[in-house]
């Protein structure tokens, strides 16, 4: 891997890997929902829409069409705190592909009817994420939980505001956040490091954008009061999601240790939550926990589905398992299995170009340097017992629980 | 090339030093298409069960095992074949493939475990109905080819999978897992002498293994039109239009898959850029293909607001019929054929995909390779072809539509 830095100040991350005769370039910008203020929620999203539908040199429709007629596949996502771009070529397209890549990225026309047109899409898959029982519930438990701050509206923005987002506002945003400082540029796959560096540099050189946010530090994270919500829907079961104030993520250390933390609690059939909810238990037909990996403070998760009847046994068997594990410390060979089974997956997820290109995006992101790539696998080695204890102790506790359920019937005791 | 082993499994190896970790996926020729119309399920949740217990471990410490090697292991059922993967780091991967084999010899089903697992199964088959494209599509399936077994779901019923027992379990695992011709693939950083050795001893040989194809009660398929509307609690509609194909390995199977492509495979295709794209009507459209073993299905699905369903339907159809009424186009034809080609090469990164798609070649009688050939009959696809199998196959459609109620909001 080699990184540079071009004479516009884009970082450019080389990631030569010759097994197949294919390539990804992937493109991430250090913007996301977490940058919007309240009223333009949804704007970075809707903006990830629009860079597909066409600049001055390529008309709606006709970038993709390129791309797919090399045999690529492209596609884009958007998160709290990036956006990313990426296309996966067969090699010999590269140097085009990244012509016309470089083209939507830098010079989007963003005219006002391909605007019109697009916000039919977005609102459709508003109400395609609304008919899906944990789409529904964790943009629900996102405004609910959080009264302030950098991820206190879903990603994909509301209704309302998507509806409400114009021509001009959704411009102000790429001319701020769309500029080489703020873009890491991944290229991973069969290439020659000489010529793709070239053609980069040929396609982004000229790019000059000062970056301009429209706000110097992210507004402080206010989580509401816990409370306790239930959302009447016909779905089969009971959905049910704890949310509980997690830190910030700076360092691939604090990466490593959220991720035991939230792998301890609830991932595998070994692990605490699941071993006593779903198997020796049985009140629980899933459940798994997380804690965010974001760069401002967010919203951890212990989530999962059971009969509403089940649910407050559930939750007390979760907040018990919970005392036992930073009362007793971890059983032999637990924390261990959990350093295994993340360690493995990352690097098993690098035998694709794409899991590797975006591994390293999102560290770029989060760090502004490649750790989350070069040095997980040690982070993750390195992080004492007590860490993840500590992790797990300041996070999910009981009093700080915000309770959201979603089902045809609420559980008895909300 | 393939080769078969003294324990009867046909050998797939590919040594790939890139990457650290070797992968097996083992593919045996019994799936839920040749259970009793009174088990559905019953394949599926054995292969649920098979790590569930052994004589000499129980279910939890089969997957600490697991999870000491770094191992992730996997077993599943479809309608065609039962399968399981190992997938470790290279130097973990001997005890890893070892406990999958023992695993797959000496499942024991023990009763606890049953009925730990079933209600699970039971709570994820109804969950599985809680997503509108997945409650559509089966129904779909179940439109395009019942009484043909292709319209049951691999994961049965949740009436069917309740009165699953133990020794339907047992039976289902000593008379078919162990018994039915079945494939091994490994890929990765391992040599041939390795991968053969370790397929020998921890897949032994069964009495009766490779000498016993599956016995299929085929049922005749009579693909007829229908159109089911069915009413839900949501707020988008959802339309699916399907129609039957060839199977595997057919001739016409290339030409389809590019009708597809250029129909709705990615974001230039014709149903994204006309539905999505111009009239707005849609954040999901698409067009795609599925070939099984003996029969394979074409669909297009859309989903859409309440008002907007009808012209999405519509839409389908027209798009549809476009391709057996028109030439396609030199443009849409390439770029169909090379997305195509693309999407493939990209589903062959890892050594689990190349051993997962090398173990189902040859189960279905093919080379492993046979991906190559296929890509070759792919870049041969003329325009006649897509036009031909579109008037051969796309004529009557089975339409599934879902309409939102109206006391949803």
């Amino acid at each position: 891997m080699t990184v540079h830095r071009l004479g516009n100040n884009l970082t450019v991350v080389l990631v030569p890997n010759p097994a197949l005769p294919l390539v990804t370039a992937d493109a991430w910008f250090r913007v996301g929902a977490g940058d919007e203020p309240r009223h333009l929620a949804g704007v970075s999203h809707y903006l990830e829409h629009m860079l597909f539908k066409g600049t001055a040199h390529l008309g709606p429709g006709e970038y993709d069409r390129r791309i797919e007629a090399l045999g690529g596949y492209l596609n884009a996502a958007t998160s709290f705190d990036y956006t990313h771009y990426y296309i996966e070529l067969p090699s010999e397209g590269l140097r085009r592909g990244l012509d016309d890549f470089a083209d939507v990225l830098r010079n989007s026309s963003i005219t006002p009817h391909e605007v019109d047109s697009e916000r039919k899409v977005i609102l459709e898959e508003i109400a395609r994420k609304n008919d899906d029982p944990t789409g529904f519930l964790y943009d629900k438990v996102r405004t609910e939980a959080m009264r302030a701050g950098a991820y206190s509206h879903p990603v994909i923005g509301f209704e309302e505001s998507v509806a409400a987002l114009t021509r001009d506002q959704l411009a102000d945003h790429y001319e701020r956040f769309y500029a080489p400082e703020n873009t890491t540029l991944v290229l991973a796959g069969a290439f020659d490091r000489g010529s793709a560096l070239a053609s980069v540099e040929e396609a982004f050189g000229g790019w000059s954008r000062p970056l301009r946010p429209h706000r110097t530090a992210a507004p402080a994270s206010d989580f509401t009061q816990p409370a306790r919500r239930h959302y009447e829907r016909p779905w089969s079961d009971l959905y049910f999601a704890l949310t509980f104030p997690a830190p910030a993520v700076r360092t691939v250390e604090e990466e490593a240790a959220a991720d035991l933390a939230g792998t301890v609690l609830g991932s595998s059939r070994t692990t605490r939550l699941v071993a006593r909810l779903r198997e020796q238990d049985r009140l629980v037909s899933s459940i798994s926990a997380w804690v965010p990996t974001n760069r401002e403070p967010s919203l951890a998760y212990i989530g999962g589905r059971c009969a509403a009847k089940n649910f407050g046994a559930a939750l007390d068997g979760a907040f018990e398992e919970v005392a036992a594990l930073l009362r007793d410390g971890f059983r032999p060979g637990e924390l261990g299995r959990a350093r295994r089974t993340l360690a493995t997956s990352h690097l098993l997820a690098r035998e694709t170009n794409s899991a590797t290109a975006s591994i390293i995006g999102h560290s770029r992101v989060l760090y502004g340097n490649d750790d989350g790539f070069a040095r997980y696998a040690e982070a993750l080695r390195a992080c004492p017992p007590e860490a993840v204890l500590a992790q797990i102790g300041a996070v999910f506790r009981r009093e700080a629980a915000s309770v959201f359920t979603t089902g045809p019937e609420a559980p008895p005791d909300a | 090339m393939a080769e078969l082993l003294p324990n009867g499994f046909l050998l797939h190896h590919e040594e790939n030093r890139a990457a650290p970790s070797v992968a097996c996926s083992l593919l045996v020729g019994a799936g839920a298409r040749d259970e009793d119309a009174r088990q559905l399920g019953l394949t599926s949740f054995m292969a649920k069960m098979l790590d569930r217990g052994t004589a000499s471990r129980g279910a939890s410490a089969i997957a600490e095992a697991f999870e000491d090697l770094g191992a992730v292991y996997g077993a599943a059922a479809g309608l065609d074949a039962t399968g399981l993967s190992v997938q470790a780091l290279r130097e973990d991967f001997p005890a890893a493939l070892a406990l999958a084999g023992e695993l797959f010899l000496g499942a024991t089903f023990p009763w606890d475990e049953i009925d730990r697992l079933k209600p699970r199964v039971i709570a994820d088959l109804k969950a599985r109905e809680d997503r509108t494209p997945a409650f559509a599509m089966k129904r779909l399936r179940a439109a395009l080819f019942l009484p043909h077994a292709y319209g049951r779901p691999a994961e049965g019923e949740e009436e069917t999978v309740r009165e699953l027992g133990q020794r339907d379990l047992a039976l289902r695992h000593r008379d078919h897992l162990l018994t039915t011709a079945g494939t091994i693939a490994i890929v990765g950083d391992i040599g041939l002498g390795e991968a053969r050795d370790l397929a020998l001893r921890h897949f032994p040989l069964s009495e009766g293994r490779a000498r016993r194809p599956a016995i299929r009660a085929e049922v005749a398929l009579a693909p007829r039109a229908s159109r089911q509307v069915l009413r839900r609690a949501v707020q988008q509609g959802f339309a699916a239009m399907g129609f039957v194909a060839p199977g595997f390995g057919d001739a016409d199977a290339a030409p389809l898959a590019v009708a597809a492509n250029i129909l709705g495979g990615g974001m230039s295709s014709r149903l994204f850029t006309d539905l999505r794209d111009r009239r707005g009507l849609a954040y999901a459209v698409g067009c795609s293909t599925v070939f099984q073993q003996l029969h394979g299905y074409f669909y297009t699905y859309i989903g859409t607001r309440p008002q907007t369903l009808e012209e999405a339907e519509k839409g389908l159809w027209e798009h549809t019929v476009r391709l057996r009424e028109e030439v396609v186009g030199e443009e849409d034809l390439d770029r169909a054929r090379n997305y195509l080609t693309g999407n493939y090469l990209r589903a062959m990164e890892t050594n689990r995909d190349r051993a997962g798609v090398a173990a189902a070649h040859l189960l279905y009688g093919y080379p492993a390779e046979f991906h190559l050939s296929y890509l070759e009959q792919v870049k041969a696809v003329t325009s006649r072809d897509v036009m031909r199998v579109a008037n051969r196959y796309l004529l009557d459609p089975c339409v599934v539509v879902v309409e939102p109620e109206s006391s949803s909001d």
